[in-house]
């Protein structure tokens, strides 16, 4: 029994032992700075003094990380947090004091507009809390300033002779209400004599007006007698009057005279448009002749299509580049689309293709020699790394179009399929019908996400198995309105 | 003339006693950690040791944590009050205890009951010709005696350590909060907030340092006894008051190698 129990025993201890180290250590791990979802910030303080390593961090009184570590940056603290939390760049981080004992804690505004701080960043704005000192200091300046205040009025009023400064100030002041108090009752008297001026005077103004208006009167009388002895002045002489009316007689015989001239003015022009109306003339043909008329017409009409047609012509460029996953390549094409009917539109592409165009050549020589091969056939495939031309029409019905034409220097075809609103747009290629055992399909699909800006992927070589590769494709468009804006708005060379 | 030479001498036997001693302590230490990992292993012994050091220490190692717990937060609630800033209690008194008083004290409580002990024990076989009889019996006495309980010291005195932080925690949470009245959510979170995991490892290393500090030094004073029961005694006495320096010393080295 005996053996067992001693380790019975021990193993009990052990067990709690362990049990309460966990346990503590499971209680003590919850801080903030070993959480692994947390990250670091820094910042720049002229002064951290108070704060140290595990220093809380606070979001509106809410521990969100703690101070990892601090070293000196130059000539400022460097305050590395590390933080739980998401900050933006806008943050702003405080220094605050939490308690009397010199104890600082940092708090946090995490920011709202900005971009999202991530590891190592900075946090820009500091806020700097009055400390104790800053206080101590201010207190000492107004201590001072309190200071000099008392020290001047004791200079002035302390000791004997201020005190009978004092004295003598209360003095003045006292007899100097004494002199007022016994002016205004010497100056009484005056003071109502004043009064009763300025009301006779007032008495005397009143009386006045009303001459005035007697006199206005009067006044008026004299204007109408005036008036009326111009009246009779002017009739008196008539005479002169009469040598007025004379010279305006002149005036409208040279007014008849020029009426005169206009009569046979349009006299002329009641016959050039008889004539006219006659289709004599040049302008009588233009105006009365219904063939030159319909002639004229129909050239405006013409002239018009033609001009509706240069409008309506859609001319939209297209870059484009296709990275093939196998060959780990690029290809780039550019196009150039006219499109005079929205169901219309020829394509022409320029392809630089990283495969290159490839020529086959045959030669066969014959030999007389019998020692070797009657007929030598010699096969020679060349690569060069060159453009491709690609020229097409394409017409459009419903939602596919059908291409045909010049694919990439070969014949070939194509389909277009256009959905979602035209956004998404699967297309199949088939052309060049020669270089292998199959032709070259080629299928991918392409979706503009922004009205400039697409993205595709497909599979070129789908009948060639062994040729086959994926491709990742980027893509801009303009249309006419977009180059008018850049021919506009770009720089031009200048000599 | 022929007392200051006698002087000079006794300073110059002093001198080469302790580098004796040191050498020996050393030699046996070597001997230990060699026999460590070879067989037969003495489960029997191990467990008798565990045992004895810390079944054996249990009760007065949580005598003496939960009233160092309970002492520490008054003495720290009058100190904070003044600045009225008793939360930080709970915090103060765990650091303290985690980091330096659980190690130390329970160091020293397990010196004074478990490694005088072991040194009274391995003296007695000393000087009553016992370990010699263990060589006759072709049994290593290193192997026999002392492995068993060296690594009961290191297994059984960082638990023990253990037990005293959490115990004087209890004493510290009775005191600060049941019978001060400091708020119970601001003690509990100050006192996770402030107390890290390494504060708790750095407090177990320790004592795992002490413990095997406090089975050495009781093993070498008594595998070394001399002298009769005197002897006995005075290897006792020895180990209990080397283990406690070298405890004190070993912690200041110890700290200032975690925490600077």
């Amino acid at each position: 029994m005996k053996d067992i129990i001693t380790p019975f025993k021990v193993g009990v201890v052990v067990v709690v032992a362990v049990g309460a180290f966990i346990w503590m250590f499971g209680q003590v791990e919850e801080g903030i700075g070993d959480d692994a979802a947390g990250y670091e910030v820094y910042a720049l303080f002229d002064d951290a003094s108070g704060l140290n390593p595990k220093t809380r961090v606070t979001i509106a009184g809410i521990d969100v990380g703690e101070i990892a570590r601090i070293k000196l940056e130059g000539t400022e603290a460097k305050v590395v947090i590390r933080v739980n939390t998401p900050l933006r760049s806008d943050a702003v981080i405080a220094k605050k004091q939490v308690s009397l004992l010199g104890e600082y804690g940092l708090q946090l505004s995490p920011g709202y507009t900005g971009e999202p701080l991530q590891h190592g960043d900075q946090i820009k704005n500091i806020q700097v809390d009055v400390s104790p000192a800053d206080l101590m200091a201010d207190l000492k300046k107004i201590t001072a300033n309190v200071t000099d205040i008392t020290e001047s009025l004791k200079s002035v009023l302390g000791g004997g002779e201020g005190e009978e400064k004092l004295v003598s100030i209360l003095t003045n002041i006292d007899r100097s209400v004494a002199e007022l108090r016994q002016g205004i009752e010497d100056n009484a008297p005056k003071v109502d004599l004043v009064v009763d001026n300025v009301v006779k005077v007032t008495e005397q103004a009143r009386r006045l007006t009303g001459e005035f208006r007697v006199s206005a009167t009067r006044i008026l009388d004299d204007a109408e007698a005036v008036t009326r002895n111009v009246r009779d002045i002017v009739g008196d002489n008539t005479g002169a009057v009469q040598e007025g009316f004379d010279g305006v007689k002149g005036a409208v015989v040279r007014m008849q005279d020029a009426l005169d001239k206009l009569d046979g003015t349009l006299d002329a022009a009641r016959s050039i448009a008889t004539k006219i109306d006659e289709g004599e003339g040049t302008i009588g043909r233009l105006i009365n002749d219904d063939k030159l008329i319909d002639d004229v017409n129909d050239l405006v009409d013409e002239s018009g299509s033609f001009v509706r047609q240069l409008t309506r012509l859609q001319t939209i460029i297209a870059i484009r580049a296709d990275y093939y996953l196998s060959r780990g390549a690029v290809r780039n094409q550019v196009d150039l689309k006219l499109q005079p009917k929205p169901d219309k539109y020829y394509l022409i592409s320029l392809v630089d293709d990283p495969r290159g165009a490839t020529s086959v050549t045959e030669t066969v020589i014959s030999s007389s020699d019998s020692s070797e091969d009657p007929v030598i056939r010699e096969q020679r495939t060349v690569t060069e790394d060159r453009f491709r031309l690609s020229l097409q029409f394409a017409k459009r019905l419903y939602m596919f179009t059908g291409r045909i034409g010049l694919i990439e220097n070969a014949g070939g075809v194509g389909l277009d399929v256009h959905l979602l609103g035209d956004d998404l747009q699967i297309s199949a290629d088939l052309f060049d019908f020669d270089s292998n055992v199959w032709p070259r399909l080629r299928l991918d699909a392409m979706y503009t996400f922004f009205t400039h800006l697409y993205i595709a992927a497909g599979v070129d070589e789908v009948l060639n198995t062994e040729l086959t590769d994926v491709f990742f494709s980027v893509g801009l468009t303009f249309n006419d309105e977009d180059l008018r804006a850049i021919l506009v708005t770009a720089p031009t060379p200048s000599l | 003339m022929q007392p200051l030479k006698r002087f000079i001498e006794s300073i110059g036997q002093t001198v080469i006693d302790l580098i004796e001693g040191l050498g020996r302590s050393t030699i046996l230490l070597g001997q230990t950690l060699m026999w460590i990992p070879r067989p037969p292993y003495r489960i029997k012994q191990l467990f008798q040791a565990m045992e004895f050091i810390g079944v054996g220490s249990l009760f007065i190692v949580l005598l003496t944590g939960l009233f160092t717990g309970a002492v520490f937060a008054l003495q720290g609630a009058g100190a904070f009050r003044m600045f009225n800033a008793e939360s930080l209690v709970g915090s103060t008194v765990a650091i303290s205890l985690a980091r330096e008083l659980s190690p130390v004290l329970t160091g020293l409580m397990v010196t004074g009951r478990a490694g005088s002990g072991i040194a009274t024990e391995l003296g007695t076989m000393r000087v009553t010709e016992q370990i010699d009889a263990l060589y006759t019996m072709a049994v290593n006495p290193v192997q026999y005696l002392i492995v068993p309980r060296f690594i009961a010291g290191l297994i059984m005195v960082p638990c023990l350590s253990a037990l005293f932080t959490l115990v004087g925690m209890a004493g510290c949470y009775f005191v600060a909060v049941v019978l001060l009245g400091i708020d119970e959510g601001t003690f509990i979170s100050q006192t996770n907030w402030f107390v890290d995991p390494d504060d708790l490892t750095s407090g177990v290393v320790k004592a795992c340092v002490f413990g095997g500090i406090l089975t050495m030094v009781g093993c070498y004073k008594g595998f070394y006894a001399s002298g009769g029961a005197r002897g006995v005694g005075l290897a006792t006495t020895q180990s209990v008051v080397v283990s406690s320096v070298l405890i004190l010393i070993s912690d200041y080295f110890l700290t200032a190698m975690m925490f600077e």
